[in-house]
């Protein structure tokens, strides 16, 4: 896969209608292509709202937004991972990959999933299949999308810790393979410590960039004793900025 | 019976049709379900009798005026069936469709179409026996021929055995369609609800 898209976002002003305060004013955000980012902050700030307008769910704002350059509408769409996997229960595993590319075939699909460790699972029915492995699905439709932009709300959230782990190594490696750019919204510390090159934490209303943490050491090189002094850096950095 | 049989199945799928069309039309408008709200109730507690005698009256005793009050009849039900069902939509899958850009015949078929199919076959079940009971009745009513006629006929001659006769008959029919038609349909398009084997 190619290197993914930068990302150029510049809010002039999102309000959800009804509310008296904007949710983001004069917000700028700049992605590197390729790099993984990884946003945090308190519940209601805006994390899966500003994922919302980048994917393009959520059109309703002033400002712009530019996918490589490109403005959003004319760009490829970016995969999107929901909190829950949020698959389509009367399809099977392959066709659930087949709504983000209509090309692919059953063929294709099959060989899409099996890359994720799902080889055999392709005519399962979510119903059939494990919640972690619901989520490889949802993963496997997101990157079949094939933008090279990948955006993740919360995917690793009410998920016992083997899953989790195992979810961390599979998008690790994703990330380090395909250059993806991906941006992970997420509330635990450990996952931007673990995933993130670049970590952001949202703070007050309208929302503003709290803290902005370069991650620098490879995602691969990072020991448990660095994750741990990584994890309690953003810590800080949420307490500090709340 | 072949006539019955017909006129059942002509009213049966217009109704099907309009109301599946009307549903999903008061499912997605606020402001028309609430323009139409009272005619749905009035439509649903309408005595069946009257619409046919209105139609007869306006109509003449022809098919249109039986088939027209036989769908009439059988409308509302359909539709309101059909809007709880619009109502019922997911806004979850809305954003997946909308993170996917799907197009809005794609939207139709993948997202929208399954999630409303459970109440079509509901409003199809309910509908059908609904139907078989007012064609008779309309057809008894007036009408030249039919199985609703036949039997006002063995009516008048006290014909017990007759009438027995074609009970039997009719509830071959409604099982056959039932076990027939119905049930592997549903069978096949509910797959992914069933149980992992």
């Amino acid at each position: 896969m190619a290197r993914g898209a930068g990302i150029d976002l510049a809010i002039a002003e999102k309000r959800h209608p009804g509310m008296k305060e904007a949710l983001f004013e004069a917000f700028l955000l700049t992605l590197a292509g390729g790099t993984v980012t990884a946003i945090l902050g308190p519940s209601g700030i805006g994390k899966s709202s500003l994922l919302r307008l980048i994917a393009g769910i959520d059109r309703d704002f002033s400002g712009s937004l530019a996918i490589g350059g490109e403005p959003a509408a004319a760009a490829p769409p970016p995969g999107f991972v929901f909190q829950d996997a949020r698959l389509l229960p009367w399809l099977d595993a392959a066709d659930n990959v087949r709504l983000a590319d209509p090309s692919m075939d059953r063929i294709g699909a099959a060989a899409h999933l099996a890359s994720l460790g799902l080889a055999g699972h392709d005519a399962d029915y979510p119903r059939q299949l494990s919640g972690g492995m619901q989520r490889r699905v949802a993963l496997a439709r997101a990157l079949a999308a094939g933008s090279g932009v990948l955006l993740l709300d919360e995917p690793l959230v009410s998920l016992d810790n083997a899953l989790v782990e195992e979810l961390h190594a599979l998008l690790a490696r994703l990330f380090d393979e395909s250059g993806t750019t991906a941006l992970l919204v997420s509330h635990a510390a450990a996952d931007a410590a673990r995933l993130a090159d670049r970590v952001i934490v949202l703070a007050g209303r309208p929302a503003r960039i709290g803290a902005d943490i370069t991650l620098p050491v490879p995602r691969r090189e990072r020991r448990a004793d660095m994750l741990e002094r990584y994890r309690r850096e953003i810590d800080a950095a949420l307490a500090g900025s709340a | 019976m072949g006539k019955t049989l017909a006129r059942a199945f002509l009213s049966f799928g217009l109704a099907m049709l309009l109301g599946a069309a009307l549903g999903i039309m008061l499912g997605r408008k606020p402001w028309l379900d609430r323009l139409a709200a009272s005619w749905l109730v009035v439509g649903l507690n309408l005595p069946a009798l009257v619409v046919a005698i209105i139609f007869y009256i306006w109509l003449g005793l022809t098919e249109a005026a039986l088939v027209s009050a036989v769908v009439v009849n059988k409308l509302p039900l359909v539709i309101t069936t059909i809007r709880e069902g619009v109502r019922s939509f997911s806004p979850d899958y809305d954003e997946l469709a909308a993170a996917l850009r799907l197009s809005s015949i794609r939207r139709l078929r993948l997202i929208q179409f399954p999630q409303l199919l459970p109440f079509i076959l509901a409003a199809a079940r309910t509908g059908l026996s609904l139907i078989w009971k007012i064609v008779l009745v309309f057809e008894l009513l007036g009408s030249d021929g039919g199985m609703g006629y036949r039997v006002s006929v063995l009516f008048q001659f006290f014909d017990i055995t007759g009438i027995l006769a074609y009970s039997a008959a009719f509830i071959l029919v409604v099982l056959a369609v039932e076990y027939g038609l119905l049930r592997p349909f549903e069978r096949r398009a509910l797959a992914w609800r069933a149980e992992p084997a």
